[in-house]
């Protein structure tokens, strides 16, 4: 029989292994991704950039990085948005109500803004790998919103640089009057004035407008003589543009066309036709052991070999990075002993500052943007041998003066 | 190209792709299926028939039930969330008919089938659906290109007035949705009450998706019009909105009784089930087979969660199944003839198709577009199971093949009760 003193002692042994733990935590994230646009049209970003996500969240809890709590996103909690604005406000609702840390994703700007009027009525943190507009930087009017990359302002201008170094003095503008779109325009008519480019002719138009409409703008290019023509708005617009510069055709050797997006693989070969030697910014992305460690699970999940001049594979080190970005945060929260809710983790993500796939991740005092990101200009090439898109780069920004340094001419 | 070449370039393929015979085909579907609602509620409904699709697909490919090692094909690609809601279904499935698919599966909800459907007639390409049981779409005239694996609204809602008109019920108050789908629905209702002389003492038609303020008001006019019975039709979201309603306002209590014509999801919110305790909802009878209990299994190994065979998202997959089957046993019929599968081939016959599913018999009216002699019960929900930490439901009547409604009444649990 164990004498009295032997069970109290054996009671108090059990008692400190007992109290020396502390239960794990389950943090739950939300998640706005695109698979499809509105019309259907299949978004490919939009599954390697939930890839992306995935290995983060793999990473994360395979290494226990959070000493014992996990990240989960569920699918259930995976919403596709369609890259549009109808109902955004009640999906997020949904999310939130069921009791999310954060939500992701929230690539698409306009959807985005609602996104981050809902949630900051609710103080939870919505935390972005795409959404670029401008008015999106305002901390004040969105404290809850968070990006991983840098402003429209930031990409767009350096399209009017590029355009300076080919002698562009006149150009012809499309943009769409979604809130995304006319940030982009006033970044473009901005820096055009800096650069001493005259806008000659501006065509503005609805996001998802019909093929007539866009081709009856375009067809005016005909009446004047402008060689440089430039194009902010949405993947699905941009590719109606070329299908309409390719039917009228506007892409012969004299013409520069510059616009925001990357077009993706399965583009139609009419609009491929008319985008040929077309430019885009993209983040630019550099070695890393960060980045060669997400690319190792990357390559071994896809089975493909990361393209760094593909916007899926962009988009996919991006979307890693807003989920370690939530999991440095969660880690800074605990480090200071404060209870981990969305309020604190919305502080500590202001806050953070790691080595992230896409490079240093810090954030602009004031701003909801990511401080110092580099840009690259891409050029098209037309299909590859492998059925996909090629883009080279051919001008990149200096780290340190922030200006466009040409790569190839 | 000399004969030797010919040789070496068939034996090439063949050693590429050595899985494939040199004739084999690949038939490309496109998907319409709901995985979130439009408010971003997830549908597990919705998320129960992809993988149903997915898993069939899978199993008609591995078995080579096509023959010739043929296989089926849903690329993600091609497989649409469209949140069960009509604005741009149309585009959307005009989209997948340019990716050059055989046919269009899903398309589960009525009001967006009824626009894909119209598009499907233009590019002259097949749908087939697992759910939407809108009236409008049994015809063949307005639909050619549409077929679906379940019999139409009319055949369901009549049988909540007839359990109705069995318990007693003399009066009603009758809440309704005005797209397609819900007006089909109406005049089911209309025609049922008349033929039992039930009175429909109030009436609201809503818009789907209608704020819950307004939902609110409704159940409270009917409450101070001393009403003592409900009846739904309309979309889950809709459905849910009326149950929350009636549990702010204490509706559910002894004395009152609800119908509604579609069955909620096990995960719902609290105050809408407990709003819905004791209702009733019609669904698909499903036989207790073998075929059925190993499409369980494989469907729960799948999902990677228990199912409840009386769960409304178990008959979605169990019906999303048996429409890919559909497919499968319609193009076995065009292969045999030595016909080229096409689109036009594959609508004629389609119709022809008769098989034993896990949802029992499937084959079609030639008259319309609708699955015929479908078994139908009626379930009633006991609330929440703690147990399972989801809504339960009981079966309490089935219709017998002569179409009457055999009632089994000490499986019934009423409000309050």
């Amino acid at each position: 029989m164990i004498s009295f003193i032997k069970q109290i002692k054996i009671y108090f042994v059990f008692l400190l292994i007992n109290f020396g733990q502390t239960s794990a935590d389950d943090y739950y994230l939300g998640g706005m991704f695109t698979q499809h646009y509105r019309d259907g049209a299949y978004a490919e970003w939009g599954k390697y950039s939930r890839l992306g996500a995935k290995i983060a969240l793999k990473h994360i809890n395979d290494e226990d990085r959070l000493d014992g709590d996990k990240i989960l996103m569920p699918d259930e909690n995976i919403i596709d948005y369609h890259c549009w604005n109808e109902n955004v406000e009640l999906m997020i609702e949904s999310l939130i109500r069921k009791n999310v840390l954060a939500i992701i994703g929230a690539e698409c700007s306009d959807p985005a803004v609602i996104m981050a009027n809902t949630s900051s009525k609710a103080n939870i943190p919505i935390i972005s790998y795409g959404a670029n507009a401008s008015k999106l930087s305002n901390k004040n009017k969105f404290p809850y919103f968070l990006r991983v990359i840098t402003p429209s302002e930031k990409y767009e201008r350096y399209l009017l640089d590029l355009a300076s170094n080919y002698g562009a003095n006149k150009i012809a503008f499309f943009h769409t009057t979604d809130s995304w779109g006319e940030g982009a325009a006033m970044v473009v008519m901005d820096a055009a004035k800096k650069k001493n480019i005259r806008i000659v002719k501006t065509f503005s138009f609805p996001r998802d407008a019909s093929q007539e409409h866009i081709d009856r703008l375009v067809r005016e290019l005909k009446e004047i003589d402008l060689k440089h023509i430039f194009l902010t708005s949405p993947t699905p617009d941009t590719v109606r543009f070329f299908k309409a510069i390719n039917k009228y055709g506007f892409n012969d050797p004299g013409y520069f066309i510059y616009a925001s997006e990357m077009i993706l693989n399965n583009t139609p070969i009419d609009a491929i036709e008319g985008a040929i030697g077309y430019f885009s910014p993209v983040a630019g992305i550099s070695d890393s052991k960060k980045l060669d460690y997400y690319i190792e699970a990357y390559e071994e999940l896809t089975g493909l070999t990361a393209d760094f001049n593909s916007a899926n594979f962009i988009y996919s080190v991006l979307s890693y990075d807003q989920v370690i970005l939530v999991s440095e945060a969660i880690k800074s929260t605990k480090k200071k002993n404060l209870e981990v809710t969305s309020e604190n983790v919305m502080s500590q993500l202001r806050l953070a500052n790691f080595q992230g796939a896409s490079g240093e991740i810090s954030f602009e005092n004031g701003s909801n943007d990511r401080l110092n990101m580099p840009v690259k200009i891409m050029k098209f090439l037309g299909k590859n041998d492998k059925d996909q898109m090629s883009f080279i780069p051919i001008a990149s920004t200096d780290a340190v003066t922030g200006r466009l340094k040409i790569i190839t001419q | 190209m000399n004969k030797l070449t010919k040789i070496l370039y068939l034996a090439s393929i063949l050693f590429i792709n050595p899985d494939k015979n040199l004739y084999s085909e690949t038939y490309n579907l496109g998907g319409m299926y709901t995985y979130h609602y439009h408010d971003g509620r997830y549908a597990d409904w919705g998320d129960y028939a992809r993988e149903a699709a997915f898993l069939a697909i899978e199993e008609i490919n591995s078995s080579d039930f096509l023959g010739e090692r043929n296989s089926l094909q849903l690329l993600p690609e091609n497989t649409i969330d469209y949140h069960c809601w009509p604005s741009n279904a149309a585009k959307m499935a005009e989209t997948l008919f340019q990716n050059d698919i055989l046919i269009l599966t899903g398309a589960d909800c009525s009001s967006p089938a009824v626009e894909i459907s119209k598009i499907a007639s233009r590019y002259k390409i097949p749908v087939i659906s697992n759910g939407a049981n809108a009236s409008s779409l049994s015809s063949k005239e307005d639909f050619p290109w549409f077929i679906r694996v379940v019999t139409p609204s009319e055949e369901y809602d009549r049988y909540l007035i007839e359990l109705a008109h069995s318990i007693g019920i003399k009066e009603i108050a009758y809440l309704y949705t005005t797209d397609a789908w819900g007006l089909g629905a109406k005049k089911v209702i209309h025609d049922s009450v008349n033929k039992r002389n039930i009175l429909i003492k109030k009436e609201f038609g809503f818009k789907r998706d209608t704020n819950q303020e307004t939902i609110n008001d409704y159940v409270s006019e009917i409450i101070s019009a001393g009403i003592n019975n409900i009846v739904i039709t309309g979309p889950t979201p809709d459905t849910v909105r009326v149950f929350k309603a009636i549990d702010k306002f204490n509706f559910n209590k002894k004395g009152n009784t609800i119908f509604a014509t579609e069955m909620i999801s096990a995960d719902e919110s609290i105050d809408a089930v407990n709003g819905s305790r004791g209702y009733f909802a019609p669904m698909t009878f499903l036989e207790n087979t073998k075929e059925l209990n190993q499409f369980k299994r494989r469907l729960s190994s799948r999902i990677d969660k228990k199912i409840d065979i009386n769960s409304k998202a178990f008959f979605y997959g169990a019906l999303s199944y048996d429409h890919i089957y559909t497919i499968a046993h319609a193009i076995n019929n065009i292969n045999s003839k030595n016909q080229m599968v096409t689109p036009h081939s594959l609508m004629e016959n389609l119709r022809k198709v008769d098989f034993i599913g896990v949802t029992g018999r499937v084959y079609f009216s030639q008259k319309s577009n609708d699955r015929i002699n479908m078994p139908l019960q009626i379930m009633n929900s006991h609330g929440f199971d703690e147990s399972s930490n989801s809504v339960k439901f009981e079966s309490v009547a089935t219709v017998s093949p002569k179409g009457k409604l055999v009632i089994d009444h000490s499986k019934i649990l009423l409000p309050g009760y």
